[in-house]
């Protein structure tokens, strides 16, 4: 493909897009940090330095964002083409909580049976909880926006309960399920915390990159998102297309939380997704990515960093760790202005020709 | 009896707020603007007003100030939204996030879990005793006893209904919810009215908020707003803006709240599953008002939402 | 040549000695994980944290406080790394410490010089009761004990409430309208039956005594944080005619000392003293001094009399777990004789019931050892709900 120079030039114009207000919110941030009496590029440094540039901290961060990244991917595939799934929390902690209680009651079989067989059940999972907000999109147009969210606090409800009564350890004195069998756990590397299940997203992220920006589907996809009717009149069908999408969204939202149980939790717990949740973390990345996939990749990475990092800030800090969630906030206060600089916006016709050439 | 009269009493109580932040969202949702942070404003103006009021001890300034920050919250939502034109539905979630983070974060740094204001609580700014009409049988004891604010929702309905139909400000907000074209060419300021649409929002969300934190629970936590203004958003959804329709799904989610509660105390362990009776209950509402319409009208993909 | 060599040896031989003697103090590093509650929780882990300072204080030792809840294992890991010699978990995470976390080891394992102490589960204990890793501590608190104790008080205090308060403080159902305590656990966990389990028993204690019948209001299911949902059930409680309601459940505490105020009744808290947090309105407050636990084994890693791989309990007699001295809600009792006299012999009975329970004389449930308890035992306690 021939780089045309105002492609480049707006390249260069979204990278910078999206780092201005990671730029701003750290600089409130360091406001704050001032405030609490401390040195914000000390607190800045603690947070990059371990896990970012130490070998075995990147490693770590890396197993950290293999879900986040997925989480990204499955938001931005619905974001893009105009569907808000905000269901992708509900599907990660329902896929985390049945590959648990699977991987407990299968743990007689071998390792490189059972790990498949639970990601897939993970994808599974993912799938069966977004077809009710897909179908209802699809046939009765039912807002998916708001079906999803309720859909979440119907399914945190459900697993509570669940797990604090079916499903419960009973050796155990919190509430969570049996742990999963060493045979379902996924083996570290390099003596890092990294597992294989980084590259089962790798491999993920690679088929999803193609898809989304060399194949028909991914041409639709984004077609759907900048005008639905223009889309419609071209002849998709978007009935089929809403399905698609809202199922491939849950399958990635459903691998993530099976990885992020076979690879890290080990046993559902009521926190098993964290605060806010890693589906709530892969709106955030699908935003810093700007919904592209490479974007994702780099800010769900960025966002591990984060995460990492705010630990090592309570460990050797005396800032308060929510200063790494006020900079979430302000990272995607100021990211929903989409154009702190102005991109003009590639027009419709022009996608046309770029994809007839290659 | 007793058993529900207490039932629907309850329904009041945990109406209130949702009613507040219905009524409040639905005036940006009319002018086109889905306010996702309606959940952040609430928990906004129950951290200011109770961290207010521990420190002044006056409820009055402790409500004002939850006002001024609610004005200031519009307004940034409306300069991204409206003036930079930001994907307001992310604006919105940021809200949401940064009401939890500066809750959590002031609660850590001054070395406290909750802002309890219980001694600056008096007995009538938690509930109001109508005394003769809660003396009528049956009706009394359910709607005796709420605070000034939930009483207030209730009014609000049909002082929205006015002001969104009868009024010039109302019939602007809704030219310019169905087609700013059509409202730019009568002249109206677009921006304007959906900055004040917002400010609207912003301002009965701090009511939301200030009832919940202050009137029913005299503390705050990160927690107490508990899904109240994603509630809000499915009751405008279902009721399509509609005033009296909003409310209407607004007041059966108060019910079923109220349901999950009282039914808790009589079965036990399964109440945990309780609680998603509202979650379940909007969406199969929303279900069969999709399948009817459908059956009305001729659909093609999207249509109108 | 063999002078000097005589030199070195003695040397060498000294700093065995002194090396044998005891830790240098100075050299020692200590971390302290905190839970989710957060280091301001005005009990739990601020007194893990206070115990922490005392004993930085007194031996001069490095402490480290983590004050984080995203990452436990990440965090435990981290310390033991930067050679912190004992770490202590108050979070309830202990999997990836105990268990292979698919690195071929765990990280007591992997760290076997560090000594890592966790709380409130027997986490380092299999089914059959064997210890898993030498090098992990386990710490108990017998709430149940304080929980009965804190049973019995709201019993002896129920009964006698007339004598005891002044009607214009308090508005207290009276015994001949109903008799009834309430329960509020955060969840279905030994962690918190542990809690309902001593205070239910506490009651039918006395009300047998007495053999007056008590109707108990229970959840197990309120959550841990503050919501209008859980103001109002425990609200409901008071206004069924609950006197005295007992939460164990986190931040719903606030709420239920809070209602306790609005309905002009009492509240029983967990972990810290609460007693003045709500001046009035909270009986008592059910001990978990962590700073005991925390003092204590920092003096004992000092001394090299830490017994590795042991559960270590803290009981009643330990003065870690036990209820508080009673002197806040004292101040609201009536200045009259009667409610004076009636209030010391209270206190006496309730001092007996805590040396019946250190000497076996009562046993009480306790949920963290896997006991249940089976309520159609409590022959004068029904369940309302």
């Amino acid at each position: 493909m021939k780089v045309d120079k105002s492609v480049l030039k707006q390249i260069g114009l979204k990278t910078l897009n999206t780092i201005i207000p990671v730029l701003i919110a750290f600089a409130i941030g360091s406001i704050v940090i001032l405030f609490a009496k401390e040195n914000p590029l000390n607190i800045y440094f603690i947070l990059f330095d371990r896990s970012f540039f130490r070998i075995q901290g990147f490693l770590k961060t890396l197993h950290y964002a293999g879900p986040l990244i997925l989480a990204g991917l499955a938001i931005a595939l619905s974001f893009k083409s105009g569907l808000f799934n905000m269901g992708i929390e509900g599907q990660i902690v329902s896929a985390g909580f049945v590959v648990a209680v699977l991987g407990y009651r299968w743990q007689s079989l071998p390792s490189i049976t059972l790990i498949p067989l639970l990601l897939v059940s993970g994808i599974l999972v993912g799938v069966l909880v977004a077809l009710l907000p897909a179908f209802l999109k699809a046939r009765y147009n039912v807002n998916e926006m708001v079906v999803t969210l309720l859909l979440n606090y119907a399914i945190v409800q459900i697993l509570e309960y669940l797990t604090s009564n079916v499903f419960r350890d009973p050796s155990s004195g919190y509430v969570s399920t049996n742990m999963i069998g060493q045979s379902a756990i996924m083996t570290r590397l390099l003596g890092s915390k990294l597992t294989l299940f980084f590259f089962v997203v790798i491999i993920v992220f690679v088929i999803f990159y193609i898809i989304f920006n060399h194949s028909k589907l991914g041409f639709e996809i984004t077609a759907m998102g900048k005008n639905r009717f223009f889309a419609e009149a071209t002849g998709m069908r978007i009935q089929k297309k809403i399905m698609i999408i809202m199922l491939t969204s849950g399958a990635l939202a459903g691998l993530a939380g099976a990885g992020w149980m076979l690879s890290e939790k080990f046993s559902y717990t009521l926190d098993f997704s964290g605060t806010p949740g890693l589906g709530w973390d892969g709106m955030l990345i699908a935003l810093l990515g700007s919904h592209s996939p490479i974007g994702i990749l780099i800010a769900g990475i960025f966002y591990a960093v984060l995460k990492t990092g705010s630990s090592n800030i309570a460990i050797f800090t005396n800032v308060p760790a929510e200063i790494i969630v006020l900079l979430q906030a302000l990272i995607v206060l100021f990211l929903s202005l989409k154009s702190i600089l102005k991109i003009k916006p590639i027009p419709v016709g022009k996608l046309f020709q770029r994809k007839e050439k290659s | 009896m007793d058993f529900i009269i207490k039932i629907l009493s309850d329904s009041l109580y945990f109406t209130g707020p949702i009613l507040l932040c219905t009524l409040g969202g639905l005036f940006a949702y009319k002018a086109n603007m889905i306010n996702i942070g309606l959940e952040g404003m609430m928990l906004f103006g129950g951290f200011i007003s109770t961290l207010v009021l521990f420190f002044t001890h006056s409820w009055i300034i402790a409500f004002i100030s939850a006002l001024i920050l609610a004005i200031l919250l519009g307004m940034l939502f409306s300069y991204f939204g409206v003036t930079k034109k930001a994907n307001f539905i992310i604006t919105g979630f940021a809200i949401n996030l940064l009401a939890i983070a500066i809750g959590k974060y002031t609660l850590a740094a001054l070395g406290r879990i909750d802002i309890n204001v219980i001694a600056d609580v008096t007995r009538s700014m938690a509930s109001i005793d109508l005394g003769i009409i809660g003396e009528i049988p049956i009706i009394g004891p359910i709607i005796n006893n709420q605070s000034f604010l939930t009483y207030l929702s209730f009014v609000l309905i049909f002082v929205v209904q006015f002001i969104l139909f009868k009024t010039r400000f109302g019939t602007y907000v809704r030219v310019v919810g169905e087609s700013e074209e059509a409202a730019r060419s009568i002249g109206i300021s677009i921006s304007k009215i959906k900055y004040f649409a917002i400010i609207i929002g912003a301002l009965l969300c701090a009511f939301a908020g200030y009832n919940v934190a202050v009137n029913q629970l005299a503390s705050y936590t990160p927690d107490i707003t508990a899904g109240t203004g994603f509630i809000a958003i499915a009751a405008i959804y279902c009721g399509q803006g509609n005033p009296k329709n909003s409310s209407l799904y607004a007041i059966l989610f108060g019910i079923s709240r109220s349901l999950a509660v009282n039914l808790s105390l009589r079965i036990g362990v399964i109440a945990g599953l309780l609680e998603m009776i509202p979650y379940i209950m909007i969406i199969i509402v929303l279900t069969v008002v999709g399948i009817i319409r459908k059956r009305k009208t001729l659909y093609r993909g999207f249509l109108h939402e | 040549m063999k002078k000097v060599l005589i030199v070195l040896f003695s040397v060498f031989a000294l700093f065995l000695l002194v090396g044998c003697n005891n830790i240098d103090a100075g050299d020692i590093k200590v971390g302290l994980i905190v839970s989710a509650a957060g280091a301001n929780d005005n009990g739990y882990n601020q007194f893990a944290i206070a115990g922490l300072n005392q004993a930085k204080e007194e031996f001069g030792i490095t402490t480290q406080v983590v004050n984080t809840a995203d990452d436990v294992p990440g965090s435990i890991e981290t310390l033991a790394e930067e050679g912190f010699n004992l770490i202590f978990s108050l979070e309830y995470n202990f999997s990836a410490l105990i268990t292979d976390d698919g690195s071929g080891k765990s990280i007591a394992e992997k760290y076997p010089d560090t000594v890592f102490v966790v709380f409130n589960a027997f986490a380092n204990t299999t089914t059959g009761g064997a210890k898993i890793h030498e090098n992990v501590i386990e710490v108990l608190f017998n709430v149940n004990e304080g929980s009965f104790l804190a049973g019995a008080l709201a019993v002896l205090v129920n009964e006698n409430h007339n004598l005891l308060f002044t009607s214009n403080n308090y508005n207290f159902t009276p015994t001949t309208t109903a008799r009834a305590v309430g329960f509020v656990g955060g969840t279905q966990s030994d962690g918190i039956s542990v809690f309902g389990y001593g205070f239910a028993q506490g009651v039918n204690h006395i009300a047998s005594e007495l053999d007056v019948q008590y109707s108990l209001y229970e959840t197990y299911a309120a959550g841990f944080g503050a919501s209008t949902e859980n103001y109002n059930m425990i609200n409901s409680y008071y206004t069924a005619g609950a006197n005295f309601v007992f939460a164990a459940a986190g931040g719903v505490s606030t709420n239920m000392k809070n209602a306790a105020a609005a309905n002009k009744k009492l509240a029983i808290d967990v972990d810290a003293n609460q007693d003045a947090s709500v001046p009035g309105s909270v009986l008592t407050s059910v001990l978990k001094n962590t700073n005991v636990a925390v003092y204590d084994i920092i003096e004992q890693y000092l001394d090299e009399t830490l017994e590795s791989g042991k559960h270590v309990f803290y009981d009643l007699a330990s003065g870690a777990t036990g209820i508080t001295d009673l002197s806040v809600i004292e101040g609201y009792i009536s200045t009259e004789a009667a409610a004076q006299t009636k209030w010391a012999e209270i206190k006496t009975r309730i001092n007996l019931l805590a040396t019946q329970i250190s000497n076996g004389t009562i046993d009480v449930i306790d949920a963290q050892a896997g006991e249940v308890l089976n309520y159609s035992t409590l022959t004068h306690v029904t369940k309302a709900n």
